[in-house]
This record gives structure tokens, sequence and C-alpha cells, in this order.
């Protein structure tokens, strides 16, 4: 009787890790090609990792290495930066961003050099913090939440249970907990939403008009090289409207770019 | 009967009236006082309701007055009155008269007929003074008239285009101004331009493009004309030598032929062209400077940098706006060396361009983006603008910078894969992206999407939960410790079973055993109805139990029960059979009471 309710569970488990192999055979074999110099072959291996359901960092980090060796700049940014959003610290991941901005310049490509598109929060308060809060995923936010919440409760329920000095002990530790919880969970919420966080997508394609409205022959704002960074707030029909560091807002075309945090 | 007859007679008075047709006249004139240059109106209506060889009007035999035109327009009112319908008819005439002379006018009476009638406008006494008065008599083009009747033969003469320019010889670079004005003594009609002017071998700049045709009256050789300005254009010579200015044409409808009332109803298409313009440009004097790019005028130049930081791979502007007067159109973006370390991505150029009086000046910006990719010290290039100054013949350069910035270290200046040392900068010559992390045993399972707030939701909500239980628990912890009855009805069940449990070891000494299980059930019956437990008897209960709604055969069970432990105590024989029977009975009525309880 007990058997068949534990039986699908030890399936489930059973092929979890056998697709956990195959993941990591895939990964294994596009490090081999990649070092062999078969970009391509890198990158369909470490897709076909992706495909199995792994989520993690490496996999996107040396993705983001075989399309940059392939010349694909905009795909390069946008793995790399989801490597970034699973492993925020980690110095190679963040190396290789910066070193792809430099090649970029966010300089855009109108007639004969266009302007750049400045961040509206750059060198600001908002960017600072920003910046702060980058440095920390999102998912660490919510397990220091979680975490926060479980330790203030279990001393709070110690408070209610216990006599003696410990009681007063465990009032101060559960109030200092229901502040960092209280903190953190303002954090996170400022985080989740921030549009660079949640909608940040990547120009994919080398060229991309952006343009003042979702049909052919508007008004053509700008020309992004691939890998510039915008937020796509909101799909109609097969446009995409972004928004850009300096606060403009344009439509092109979904094909041209590709959301960091897929919907 | 008299009002009937007053009736017939006005009816007949009315019906002749109107058989005879009534009409009337009334006439007013623009001013009782204009210009030598200005135009007089002269406005007649004729109303009736039946005009008959109505005949427009013309103007007596006069020295005083050249007839310029005449505009005519016809209205018809319809009234219906008591039933019948009205008509009344009003011809209106607007004759334009040219004065001939300065001084005290008679405008004389002009006479109108209609119905085999003849009328009378009244006469006009208007002061003709030197120049123009106001605008408002100016001929518009709709109302353009001929000063004269149209003669087939000549009418070139009478319509044509000059092309003029301010000066016949030039260096090259000064501007000139050409300008292209229609003349005509006729009304024109469909006006279109068959060629625009082509200005092969100058820098044309557009100045004036006429919009409307607003004619000014001008006399040319005695010839009164009106006149239009239809473009105006600057021009630089690009090169010296003989310049022509290729002719500009137009083709449009003389309005020459009138109707049997005078009025114009068909014309002639006619071509009108200007004629060609020579201009002699000189060329600039010899020795000019390397740094001459063209530019003659007079000009000034500045330039400035535009940055929020000077860092490595932080881009920022270097801008050279010059200004002046003269041919800035040809302008174009000085060539500047940058270091070597800096990346240049384009120049962007703006430009604000003035024509006020004639004269081309203005402004043009130029911004050099820059990405330093090496710290330090650099210097950005002096800017040499040479011209040619026209009034004092001689060319002039002006320079702008160098300016002197310090590159400091951006966000990529850590690290490198190799460098040279020169001259006490540090320079990368190689740089790369990070190698691809290593092969792994096992990979992390997930999706790639934002994480779900649900969960810290369900944790919240569990511990909640969880404190809510605690302080249930604590609660009950703190009645317990300060409600001896609610603590002792509380645990009562508790107690009886741990005192029958004890009974089921002393079935080798009776009286004990009897004593236990009689004390667990008499204790717990004490603890349910908050009694003392000492010296309780059953009997005494037995009402207190009964209001608690315990039915008569459970308490005949106690009393049966009670009675029989007392009876065994004594019993001889065997008794633990019969001791194990009395205990299961005994916590089985504990038991039956309890549900009654609650």
């Amino acid at each position: 009787m007990k058997m068949r309710y534990i039986i699908p569970f030890i399936a489930i488990f059973a092929l979890s890790a056998l697709a956990s192999d195959g993941a990591v055979s895939l990964y294994n074999q596009g490090n081999s090609a990649y070092r062999e110099g078969d970009f391509e072959t890198a990158i369909e291996n470490y897709l076909a990792a992706i495909d199995t359901g792994v989520a993690d960092y490496r996999v996107y980090f040396n993705l983001g290495n075989a399309y940059f060796r392939n010349n694909q700049v905009g795909r390069a940014i946008l793995n790399w930066e989801r490597a970034r959003y699973l492993k925020p610290r980690n110095e190679d991941v963040l190396e290789n961003i910066d070193f792809a901005r430099l090649t970029r310049v966010d300089i855009v490509l109108e007639s004969e050099g266009g302007p750049k598109v400045a961040d509206v929060y750059e060198n600001t308060f908002l960017g600072y913090f920003y910046a702060f809060l980058d440095k920390f995923s999102a998912v660490e936010f919510r397990n220091a939440i979680i975490a926060f919440s479980i330790t203030a409760t279990i001393f709070l329920a110690l408070w209610l249970l216990v006599r003696g000095g410990f009681r007063r002990f465990a009032f101060w530790i559960s109030a200092a907990f229901w502040t960092l919880f209280t903190l953190v969970l303002i954090l996170y919420g400022f985080k989740q939403g921030n549009i660079w966080e949640t909608d940040k997508a990547i120009v994919v394609q080398p060229g991309t008009e952006i343009r003042s409205a979702s049909y052919t022959n508007s008004q053509l704002l700008y020309t992004f090289q691939e890998g510039m960074e915008v937020a796509a707030i909101e799909v109609r029909d097969n446009y995409s409207r972004i928004k850009l560091r300096n606060g403009e807002e344009g439509w092109t075309l979904s094909d041209n770019i590709e959301r960091v945090l897929p919907r | 009967m008299v009002k009937l007859i007053l009736k017939i007679s006005l009816f007949l008075l009315l019906a002749t009236a109107a058989l005879y047709g009534e009409w009337s006249v009334t006439s007013d004139i623009s001013s009782n006082r204009i210009g030598i240059d200005d135009n007089l109106t002269v406005t007649i209506k004729v109303s009736g309701d039946k005009l008959d060889n109505h005949q427009q009007p013309s103007l007596p035999n006069t020295d005083d007055w050249a007839f310029a035109g005449v505009n005519r327009s016809t209205s018809t009112n319809f009234q219906l009155i008591g039933g019948r319908m009205s008509k009344e008819i009003t011809y209106t005439y607007q004759m334009i008269l040219a004065p001939t002379r300065k001084g005290d006018l008679t405008v004389p009476k002009i006479p109108i007929s209609a119905n085999g009638e003849t009328k009378n406008t009244p006469s006009y006494q208007v002061e003709v003074v030197e120049g123009s008065v106001s605008g408002r008599n100016a001929p518009s083009p709709r109302s353009s008239p001929t000063p004269s009747q149209p003669d087939e033969g000549d009418i070139r003469d009478r319509v044509f285009l000059s092309a003029t320019t301010n000066k016949k010889s030039a260096t090259v670079g000064e501007q000139i101004v050409v300008t292209y004005t229609l003349y005509t003594q006729y009304q024109l009609a469909n006006i279109s331009f068959s060629r625009e002017p082509s200005f092969k071998g100058f820098w044309a700049d557009n100045l004036y493009r006429a919009k409307s045709l607003n004619y000014q009256r001008r006399t040319i050789d005695g010839q009164v004309y009106n006149a239009v300005v239809l473009g105006k254009w600057a021009l630089f010579p690009l090169s010296p030598g003989d310049k022509t200015i290729e002719p500009m044409e137009l083709t449009a409808t003389a309005l020459t032929q009138r109707d049997f009332f005078g009025f114009r109803t068909g014309g002639q298409n006619i071509e009108i062209k200007a004629r060609p313009i020579s201009i002699d440009v000189k060329p600039l004097p010899s020795g000019a400077p390397s740094s001459f790019d063209g530019l003659v005028g007079d000009f000034s130049m500045v330039s400035e940098l535009k940055a929020d930081t000077l860092a490595t791979n932080e881009a920022f502007s270097y801008i050279v706006s010059i200004s002046g007067t003269g041919n800035i159109q040809n302008l174009n973006a000085p060539k500047l060396n940058f270091p070597s370390s800096f990346e240049e991505y384009g120049v962007q150029e703006g430009s604000n361009i003035n024509t006020d009086r004639d004269i081309v000046s203005g402004t043009k910006r130029y911004e050099y983006v820059l990405v330093p990719r090496s710290p330090g010290e650099f210097e950005l290039p002096k800017v040499d603008l040479t011209y040619f100054d026209l009034n004092a013949g001689k060319y002039v350069t002006k320079s702008a910078g160098p300016i002197s910035i310090r590159i400091a270290k951006g966000r990529d200046s850590a690290g490198g894969t190799g460098s040279i040392v020169s001259r006490g900068e540090v320079f990368r010559v190689g740089q790369d992206i990070r190698h691809i992390a290593s092969d792994a045993k096992s990979l992390r399972r997930g999706t790639l999407t934002k994480p779900n707030g649900g969960s810290i939701i369900y944790f919240l909500l569990g511990e909640f939960i969880f404190l809510t239980v605690i302080m249930g628990f604590r609660r009950r912890k703190e009645k317990l410790s300060s409600d001896i009855g609610y603590a002792r009805y509380t645990k009562a069940l508790k107690r009886a079973f741990k005192d029958l449990r004890t009974a089921s070891s002393q079935f080798g000494d009776m009286e004990a055993f009897v004593a236990t299980v009689q004390g667990a059930l008499l204790h717990y019956l004490a603890d349910r109805l908050s009694l003392p437990r000492e010296g309780v008897v059953f009997a005494e209960i037995r009402d207190r139990l009964a209001e608690r709604k315990i039915d008569d055969e459970t308490l005949d069970s106690i009393e049966g029960l009670l009675e029989e432990l007392n009876f065994i105590r004594f019993a001889p024989g065997e008794k633990e059979e019969v001791s194990k029977d009395l205990l299961k009975r005994t916590k089985d009525l504990i038991v039956k009471i309890d549900r009654a309880f609650k």
C-alpha cells in the first residue's frame, strides 16, 4: 500500500538523476568542443544541456564565452547576464560582462556616430543603491527573508514559552531578526520592482532599429548595436515596447531582443 | 365696402409696381483720402425684383481717374411673405480707379441703366495726396488689373521675369544675392514653374521663396506694373571664371479676353523667362595656408570638453564650434589627430544657419566622441581655422586648444595579460575574456525565472500558525497553574487511568486493589464535579451527577460496581480473573461517564 506512494517519488528522482547526468555530459562535451575551437558545437551542447532543465551559472557562462568567440556579442552578453543572475558576485562573470561592454561602449550607430545612451541613474544615489542590490541574487534575498523570519519566529516562541533571564534574551534576538527580515523584505521589493532586474533584455541583432511606434514606418529613433541593454516592458503582436537606460521609450521587433529572464 | 375698395386698390398698386419693376441704386467709396499710389474702390449696388436691359456701369470720361478694373458679383434673395414668393436680384460692382494727379479730385456721377430707365450714382470728392495712405488698396492678385486694354502683340513686353544680382563680380566664396521678380500688367492665372533656376558653379542657399503672390505697384520706364518677388538665393562661387546663372522659367495664363460685359473670361498661355546673368568670379589670392579649406567671410572658433568623468573606457566629447558670416555651409569637420590610445567614434555635426537681412551666417558644431583606453596625461590637439577675410583682403588663421587632460583609471583598469613601459605610463597590450568554467560532476537543476514571492508567504503563514499554537499552549499552561478546579477537571480522566494502571499491578493485594480502583472512580467523579477528594461518598454525589444529565442506568452501574468492589474484598478463592473484569468494567464506565460530561 505504501509502495504505491513511494514508487512515483523514486521514479522522479531516478529520472532527474538521469537527466542531470545527461546535462553534465553535454556540458562537458561543450567544454571539450570549446577547447578545440569548435565554438558552434560548444554552443549546441550548452544549449542542449540547458534544455534538460539545468540552471547552473557555469553553463550560461561557458555558453556566453562560446558566443563571444563566435562573434555573437549580443548573445554572449545575454548569457553572461543570465550567469550573473544565478551567481551575482562571480568574478569571472563580472569581468567578461565588463569586457564585452568595452567592445560595445553604448554608442548608437545612427548615421555616423549617434549619441551615447546615458544611464539616468549613473552617479546618482539610486544608481549606487541598485548597484548594491545587483551584488545579491533575488534567490539570495528570498532565502535570507525566509531564514530571518524562521529564526525570529523560533525566538518569539521561546519568549512565549520559557521563563527566567533567557526570556528577555529571546525577545531581543527575535526583535533583531524581525528587523532584519523587514529590511531585507523592503530591499527585495525594490529589487523585484526594478525593471532592469526583472525585464532586462539584450539586443541580439546588429543594427536593431528602435522606432517610435509598433509599425514599420514609424519614426526611427535609434539604431542599436547588439549587446545594448534595454528593458522589455510590453509585448504587442510581434513588437516589444522597450525602455532605454536614458529613460526614453521605443518599440522594436521582438526578435531583435531577448530577455535575460524568459517569461 | 370702403375697406374692400382700399384693399383692392392697394393690391393693384403693388401689382403695378411689381409689373413695372421697382429698382434702386446705392453706392459708396472706399475712402475720401487716398495716396497717388493707391487705388480707389467705388462700390455700386443695383437691386430690384426685375432688372431688364441692365448693363455694367462704365466710368464717364474724366482726366482725373484711370479705370483700373471692375469686379462684379450677383446675389438673389427669395422671400415668402403672406404666402407669396418675392425675389430680389442685386448686382454689386467694385470699380477700381487710379488717380492721375494729386489734389481734390471728383469721382463723376456714374450712370446705371435698367428697365429702360437710367439712374446716377452721386459724385464724390476725394483728396489725393503724395505716396500711399494705406496698403489696403494695393491690388491683390485676384483683382490684379490691367492698366490698359489688352494688346495681343506685346504681351511679353507687359509680362516679364527679372533676375537681378547685388553684384556683377565677386571673389570665390563671396556671397552674391540673386532675386527673381515677376512684373505684369495683366491679371495672371495658372502660374507654375517650368524650370527652377540653376546655379551651376555656385553653392546656393535659398533666402526666400514666395508662398503667395502679394503684388506691389512698381513703375518702370513710366509703365505701371504689378510686381512680386518670387524667390531669392544666396550664391557662393565655387571656382573662378565667368559664371552664368541659368534663368528661371514660368508658364502662366494672361487674362486678356473680355466678354460682352467687359469681364475677363479667357486669356493666352505664355512662357515667362528671365535672362541669364553673367558673373565675373575672381580667384582668391595665392599664398593660402595649408589649413585653408575654402572658407570666406569672417569667423570665430572655440573648443571645449564635455565629460562627466575622464577615465579609461568612459566616453567623452571634444567639441569645436565655429561661428561667423560667409560660406559656412561649405565648412568641413576639422581633421584632428587624437592620441593613439583614444578610440574615435565619429563626429556628430550640428548647425544653426541664419539668413537675416539676406546675409548667410551661423554656427557649426562638431562633437568628436572619444573613448580613452589608457590612463595618463594627454593633450587634445590644437584646431586651426583659416579663412579669407574679404574686408581685410587677406587670409586669417584662428586657433583653439590644445587642451591638456588627465585620464584616470576606469572600470577595466585592473588585470591585463601584458604591458609595456613607456615614459612612465603602463599600457595594456592585450586583453581577453576569462576562460570557461571547468568540467562538472553535477549541475544545479532549476529554471531561469525570477523567484516566486509566494514561497515567502507560505513560510510566513506556517510561522503564524506555529506561533498561534504556541500561544494556545501557553494560555492552557497558565490556566492549569492558576485554576485548580480547571486543572482537576482537565486532568481527571488522565489521573483515573493512571490509578487504574496502578491497580492492574495490585491483583496480589486485594485490599490495595479495591482501594485503588474505588479511589480512581470516586476521585474521577470528585474532580469532574469540583468536590473535595477526601471523604467522598457516592450517595452524596449521585444527585450532583443526575444534574449533569448522567442517566440512571449509568448511576446504577457505578453504585453496583462500588458494591462489587466491596464484596470482592471479602470473597474467598481466586480473584484475579474477577479483578481484571472489574478493572475493565471500571475503565469502560469512566470512559462512558466522561463522554456524558462532554
